[in-house]
């Protein structure tokens, strides 16, 4: 049989590819920065300011289960990146 | 999830359209580097695009932002996905933008299937602006 007389009949289609198209406004962002926030400009109390605009404000990082898993996995980013 | 997604494209970039036809996928402006607006201001919109192939069945698939540097994880989100058969791929598309970096400096950006990790990328983000 020949290169140009092969018959695929018999394999697999490859199908449409499926998409999950996500938005932050239904998965929205949180902010677990350690420390307080430095806004030197406002001579107020920050968090209230935050709370009035409606901004999420920071908190305390709180123990992730992906970070755990990463822990045990003992998986750490690439040393050139640190 | 038996055996492991295969992600042959994780990219954070400015556009991303997926023809509905055709479903052909342009990503535009990719970047490593993003100038941006630090908390409280908000980033401008991104878009985090994967391609992925490989299982069967359905899986929950979790998408995480993190400092690099802290490892202090500043987004998560997790979504049901489903692989309909090993060929086909499946494609992730997430838009984020009322996001707040809370610094400047790397971002690692991580996705996993299952509490399996399946990509990692990192990327810079440099204040711009207030």
């Amino acid at each position: 049989m020949s290169a140009n007389n092969l018959d695929f009949t018999g394999l697999p289609r490859i199908g449409t590819p499926t998409i999950l198209d996500l938005d932050d406004a239904t998965h929205p962002p949180m902010f677990v920065a350690e420390g307080p926030v430095e806004l030197w400009f406002l001579n107020v109390p920050t968090r209230h300011i935050l709370s009035m605009l409606k901004i999420p404000t920071l908190g305390k990082a709180t123990k992730d289960p992906a970070l755990a898993e990463l822990a045990r996995r003992g998986v750490q980013p690439p040393e050139s990146l640190r | 999830m038996i055996p492991s997604p295969i992600v042959t494209g994780l990219h954070v970039c400015h556009d991303v359209k997926i023809d509905a036809g055709t479903t052909e996928v342009t990503l535009t402006r990719i970047f490593y580097d993003l100038p941006s607006p630090i908390y409280p201001g908000l980033t401008r919109p991104f878009w985090a695009f994967a391609s992925m192939h490989g299982p069967i069945g359905i899986g929950i698939l979790s998408f995480f932002v993190m400092t690099l540097d802290e490892q202090t994880v500043v987004y998560s989100m997790e979504h049901p996905i489903e692989f309909k058969d090993r060929f086909s791929a499946a494609y992730f598309r997430l838009k984020l933008h009322r996001f707040r970096f809370p610094k400047a400096g790397r971002y690692e950006i991580m996705m996993m299937v299952d509490d399996e990790i399946i990509a990692q990328r990192t990327f810079h983000v440099s204040a711009s602006g207030v």
